[in-house]
């Protein structure tokens, strides 16, 4: 998968072209507006991450460039700028979706693997990891044949984990998306931490493989394997 | 209009002399016409002493001509018989008399003015008895003489009345300003550095005197959100500075020796941690940067209090129940609000929040909404915990404010939640403060209106 990034910032811009690379994305870097446009509009790319402010020639008016030239890449923008405003001419003219400055890692990447799995939709209704199974119609889930007794926010918590299996969930996007917290300033992550130690204990502690990892300064994970 | 643009002292000064001379000029034609009159009537009467006088000598003298030599020559006066002039004087003959002189301009008190401009008053009468006929005339130029002399005074004494009013609005207005002027003075003087000085407030009941007070009140005001201001940059930049010494610190020290794998990760982890709380802290300044700038989205809808604070207290339960606290409501279900719901709803998770966060394992955390009588909502946090002294009631609500410092850093707050949810709440109309509590505790009260 081919991702061009569109960032001023050279910092940013090898952070994000590791990170994706380590994840195997295929990455092209534009460091300026100009060549960005000039990439976007003669290669193909499953994806374009977007800095909205770029020296020489401002991320908006890239975008709208390549919209009037039937350019029908996805765009995700990456910025500093977080009003609602903001956020709505951004996807008004034309971008896929948005992301605000600082924002998590594990997170981009979720935006990125939602972004480029539009279109086919794939909401399974039994998710499983090794031995854990969880059935999202009978709202049911097992492990190694015992039932485990969630409460409706351990549930939602845990489909949420199986359903990023393998990547890493900040608690800003539990918060936004379990939680459906519109604001990052409530004070959630104390929450956020007392349910993924409740759900610990049921889902974990009974067995020998642990399968919920505290990734610290990150967030969690749910893997198989390495401890 | 060119006088807009003129000080006020100088305008004072023409308004003065424009008020003088409009006196003056008032009375000025009051004594002009008032002597005027006085003179006419006197010269009346003195033609009419004059005319009696002839006619009692004719009629003394029995008609003998040769008697009124004895009223002399200067008076003017003539008598004609059957027509014909019998007797005149010396004066009357010396007269600039033209033979133009008619019936009518001497009868029955006439007047005639002479080439030279006086003006003669004339009286014409008759003693019967001898068939006399008396002409007399009186010269008014004594008179007009004094009616013009006075003009002439009246006339020349006005430039230095206005010299004298302009001279007197000059120090006048000068003196009524003067105390504008130190006021200017010392204003011109007071920088955001010097925001303690006052203005001079010579006496507090004039206009001046209010004015100086009233701009006093504003400096005061003014030096209290400096002095905010002043705090809230040196707590935000010492709160700023905390994570960002902790970043650097812990970067540096992993960076001193080879390490293995895991205390990188440690490390690293630990910098990501105070990367966190970094933009925690960011966001929340935002917010409340926003809000002073009026810049914040709002959309008040009207929303369901009960169901609202029911949600907040469902998220947070979880938290009393890890401190085994017992978090109780007791709710309204009718109170209904038209706010801004996501600013209301963070306001109130704030306040419970911190209600949980600093009463004590076991303790007793109270949720209680009601209805007041102007169909507004009541919201009461109620704690059983240490409580807020009551001189720090009001300063908890400032930024960065913390009661107990060292405590509430560990416990993860960074003194932002309550001035967001004050500012929440009152942005949507409505107060919030902390109340007696009886009993030991915080009792956190949260008005909404209505509408």
């Amino acid at each position: 998968m081919d991702i061009l990034v569109i960032e001023d910032e050279p910092k940013v811009a090898q952070a994000i072209l590791q990170g994706l690379e380590s994840e195997n994305y295929r990455v092209t870097l534009a460091l300026t507006g100009e060549e960005g446009y000039f990439l976007a509009t003669t290669q193909a790319f499953d994806l374009i991450l977007l800095d909205l402010m770029l020296p020489g020639r401002d991320g908006l008016d890239i975008l709208t460039a390549m919209r009037q030239q039937s350019c029908q890449t996805p765009v995700l923008i990456l910025t500093a700028r977080d009003t609602i405003e903001d956020r709505v001419v951004g996807l008004d003219t034309g971008a896929d979706d948005y992301l605000v400055k600082p924002f998590a890692f594990p997170e981009l990447l979720a935006r990125i693997r939602a972004l480029t799995r539009r279109g086919r939709p794939e909401q399974a209704l039994r998710l499983k990891i090794a031995d854990l199974e969880m059935d999202c119609v009978t709202r049911k889930v097992v492990r190694r044949g015992k039932d485990i007794d969630l409460t409706s926010k351990e549930f939602q918590l845990l489909e949420y984990l199986l359903r990023h299996q393998g990547h890493v969930v900040s608690r800003e996007m539990l918060g936004r998306d379990v939680w459906e917290a519109m604001d990052r300033a409530t004070p959630l992550d104390n929450v956020i931490d007392v349910h993924i130690a409740r759900l610990r204990q049921k889902v974990d502690a009974p067995f020998k493989k642990k399968l919920l990892k505290t990734i610290r300064g990150m967030g969690f994970v749910l893997k198989e394997g390495e401890a | 209009m060119i006088v807009r643009n003129l000080s006020i002292r100088l305008r004072l000064i023409l308004w003065n002399a424009f008020v003088v001379l409009l006196i003056l000029s008032i009375v000025f034609l009051g004594i002009y016409f008032f002597m005027q009159n006085r003179l006419d009537s006197l010269v009346q009467s003195k033609v009419d002493i004059g005319y009696k006088t002839i006619e009692d000598v004719i009629k003394n003298s029995g008609g003998d001509i040769c008697d009124f030599y004895h009223l002399g020559q200067d008076i003017m006066f003539q008598v004609k018989k059957e027509g014909k002039p019998v007797y005149q004087t010396e004066a009357w003959t010396d007269a600039p008399w033209t033979a133009s002189l008619s019936e009518e301009q001497i009868n029955p008190y006439g007047s005639w003015r002479a080439d030279d401009t006086r003006l003669f008053k004339l009286k014409r009468g008759s003693v019967a008895e001898y068939g006399f006929e008396i002409l007399y005339a009186f010269d008014t130029s004594d008179s007009t003489e004094s009616i013009k002399s006075l003009v002439l005074i009246l006339i020349a004494g006005i430039p230095f009345a206005l010299a004298l009013a302009i001279l007197g609005g000059y120090f006048l207005a000068g003196r009524a300003l003067s105390p504008v002027q130190s006021i200017t003075r010392k204003a011109q003087d007071i920088t955001a550095e010097s925001l303690s000085e006052r203005l001079p407030v010579k006496n507090p009941h004039d206009e001046i005197g209010h004015l100086a007070a009233v701009f006093n009140d504003t400096l005061g005001r003014l030096e209290g959100s400096f002095e905010k201001l002043r705090r809230f940059t040196a707590d935000a930049s010492h709160e700023l500075r905390t994570p960002l010494t902790s970043l650097r610190s812990v970067g540096e020290v992993a960076l001193k020796e080879t390490r293995d794998t895991q205390s990188y990760q440690e490390a690293i982890g630990s910098m990501l941690e105070e990367t966190e709380r970094l933009t925690h802290l960011v966001d929340n300044l935002l917010i409340l940067a926003r809000g002073d700038a009026g810049k914040a989205e709002f959309t008040p809808t009207s929303v369901d209090i009960s169901a609202l604070v029911h949600e907040v207290v469902d998220e947070l339960q979880i938290l009393a129940e890890e401190k085994d606290q017992m978090l109780t409501t007791r709710i309204d279900e009718r109170a209904e609000a038209k706010i801004d719901k996501e600013t209301i709803r963070l306001a109130v998770a704030n306040i419970l929040h911190n209600a949980i966060r600093y009463t004590q394992e076991g303790g007793k955390v109270e949720v209680n909404t009601a209805k007041t009588g102007d169909g507004g909502t009541i919201i009461d946090i109620i704690d059983n915990g240490p409580g807020i002294p009551e001189s720090e009631r009001a300063k908890v609500f400032e930024r960065f404010y913390r009661v107990d410092k060292a405590r509430s850093r560990a416990e993860g707050g960074a003194g932002l939640g309550l001035a967001i949810a004050r500012w929440a709440i009152e942005v949507n109309g409505g107060s919030v403060r902390f109340l007696d509590n009886e009993e030991q505790g915080t009792h956190c009260r949260i008005v909404l209106p209505f509408a």
